[in-house]
């Protein structure tokens, strides 16, 4: 494809690429670095690229530089691992008030890791098949259904301690 | 094929995220577009200079290879344990003598309270990576008057565009404690001359010592999932980070640390309520914060670790008031995430209760804070709080056994 294709490929497309990317990175400043990372990357192989792949490609290396920056770093101890997980889970215990501010479906999804993250925003939010998600996740059918039923079920954790919220939830719903 | 249960919860899903819609600003796609176009570019050139460079090596290969047997001396290798005024100069912008020229004068120049006197080296010398602004860091290190070594962070102004590297400020500064495996700042408060941050941000930059990859800060602050504590694949690490994240309720992590490290603080902004690292000993009558030599310490000062307030300097001596229940007097107490506010009352048994004082849901687990009343970006974690049969009791989140902490002025 040629050079103009792309920028108007971005015009197009980054809006819906920078929402899936926060939904993926729960935060937008690093879901913008995710996109932008990934629309270079994009870049480097357009001109071999079919135009009705784009949209799929710039969607698997958003998800694919997402998930390159969750990796865990090299050279940290078992302990210092461990450390690190059991803070994040102290500290996160507080999400209980965030749910009943705007961004609380970004707090639930950030519940949930990485790759089970993915698979329910690919199924589920962006109504992908399984077999989509699987090729852009690069493994099999067997396993996007076992991520995104053990993401559905962290959900349904997640929902069940918030009786008050879920209970307004509900009302808005019938309303 | 998913359950009933399941599809409910998947419309749940789905309703929810109807709403999330990210705001693309004016103009950032051409930035995006921009960015893309320079770093391809660079990506180009780079690959250019690594073809020339794997010849250079085959060549120089060979050579060895021709020599071989002759003596030589191992390359002179900067361990981890050098100081940090011994790091090389590093960063792409290393070689621009005019910039480092023009950052040690604005340092010199300032007269803040860690000016250099005599010689200053660079440490490093870069363009921030993409972000939602941009700008750019000179570290510098010298000795203040007292001998001790001292850090100046000298930045352009935060643009939108380009940064000007013509124009140079002082963004923060601090002394250096020995052994000191990374460095940086978090600037809470803007320069005048900054353009605006998104949700008004603080910027934030550290730098490992050389070759220690995997540098990250971490903010006691706000729910880790809402920052980004990825640690870089690099030296170095920049982010705008959400308001309120200040050198106070952060610390820089790096890629060896274990669970024996003491914390490594970041200097705070020059613009920031003024900290410096404490030491900490427990006497007969109770907790003492002693400030490093040639620093002060000021009764109403909050000392804090990186999970949150241990106390307030109550006497010149340095005697710390820990008690929780006498924190409310000295800012405001609130829940964190939804800002209910509260008061806080001692109990039987040693127990701290919070009072709320207005509407809102609470729920176990939830944080406390206190802000500074005269510093709203002041914000520190007091504690947890827990249900019990009295009311909404408060677990203190501060390590009650650091040995060092870090005294902020409130004022």
């Amino acid at each position: 494809m040629r050079h103009d294709e792309f920028e108007q490929f971005v015009r197009d497309r980054y809006g819906q690429l920078l929402r899936y990317a926060v939904m993926l990175a729960g935060h937008q400043a690093d879901a913008e670095e995710v996109v932008q990372e990934s629309l270079l990357r994009c870049l480097g192989r357009w001109r071999r690229m079919k135009p009705d792949n784009a949209l799929a490609y710039a969607r698997k290396a958003v998800l694919h530089e997402f998930l390159r920056s969750t990796r865990p770093r090299a050279g940290l101890t078992a302990s210092a691992r461990a450390k690190s997980a059991e803070l994040t889970e102290e500290v996160t215990g507080d999400f209980t008030s965030e749910i009943a501010e705007r961004d609380r479906i970004l707090t639930v999804l950030q519940r949930l890791p990485p790759r089970q993250r993915a698979a329910v925003v690919m199924r589920f939010l962006l109504d992908l098949s399984e077999a989509q998600t699987s090729r852009e996740m690069k493994c099999s059918v067997g396993t996007v259904k076992s991520l995104t039923s053990r993401g559905l079920a962290r959900i349904r954790e997640i929902w069940a301690v918030q009786p008050v919220l879920d209970a307004a939830s509900t009302r808005r719903e019938r309303s | 094929m998913i359950s009933p249960e399941q599809d409910d919860m998947v419309l749940r899903l789905r309703r929810e995220a109807d709403g999330l819609d990210p705001v693309v600003r004016p103009g950032q796609i051409d930035e995006v577009l921009g960015w893309c176009q320079t770093r391809r570019g660079e990506q180009r050139r780079q690959q250019a200079r690594l073809w020339a460079a794997a010849v250079i090596v085959v060549v120089a290969m060979i050579g060895v290879a021709v020599i071989v047997g002759r003596a030589s001396t191992p390359p002179e290798r900067i361990t981890v344990a050098a100081e940090v005024d011994q790091w090389p100069l590093r960063g792409d912008l290393a070689g621009d003598t005019a910039l480092l020229d023009r950052a040690e004068e604005v340092w010199r120049a300032s007269g803040d309270r860690y000016a250099p006197v005599g010689p200053v080296r660079a440490l490093f010398a870069q363009r921030s990576p993409a972000l939602s602004v941009n700008f750019l860091v000179v570290v510098l290190a010298g000795q203040d008057a007292n001998g001790r070594t001292v850090l100046g962070y000298v930045t352009s102004p935060v643009t939108r565009g380009e940064p000007d590297s013509r124009r140079l400020l002082v963004r923060a500064e601090a002394a250096v404690e020995p052994g000191q495996m990374a460095v940086g700042f978090i600037a809470a408060r803007p320069d005048p001359q900054d353009a605006s941050i998104p949700d008004g941000g603080s910027v934030a930059f550290a730098l490992a010592a050389p070759g220690v990859p995997g540098i990250r800060v971490t903010t006691s602050l706000v729910d880790h999932s809402f920052t980004d504590d990825r640690a870089s694949t690099e030296e170095t690490y920049w982010r705008i980070l959400p308001a309120g994240v200040g050198a106070w309720n952060s610390t820089i992590i790096v890629g060896h640390a274990d669970d024996q490290q003491l914390p490594t603080w970041l200097a705070a902004g020059v613009h920031d309520p003024a900290s410096s690292p404490v030491s900490l000993h427990t006497a007969d009558v109770g907790l003492y914060a002693q400030p490093a030599p040639s620093s002060a310490l000021g009764v109403g000062d909050l000392v804090v670790t990186p999970d949150g307030v241990l106390g307030v300097v109550a006497t010149a001596d340095g005697h710390v008031d820990t008690a929780l229940a006498s924190l409310a007097s000295h800012g405001r107490v609130t829940t964190a995430i939804s800002a209910i506010p509260g008061t806080l009352t001692s109990a039987s048994g040693g127990a701290v209760l919070f009072i709320p004082a207005g509407p809102g849901e609470i729920a176990e687990g939830n944080r406390i804070v206190l802000t500074s009343t005269s510093n709203s970006e002041l914000i520190v974690n007091i504690g947890r709080l827990t249900r019990t049969d009295a009311g909404w009791r408060v677990e203190r989140m501060a390590n009650t056994d650091a040995t060092t902490a870090i005294a902020v002025d409130r004022d």
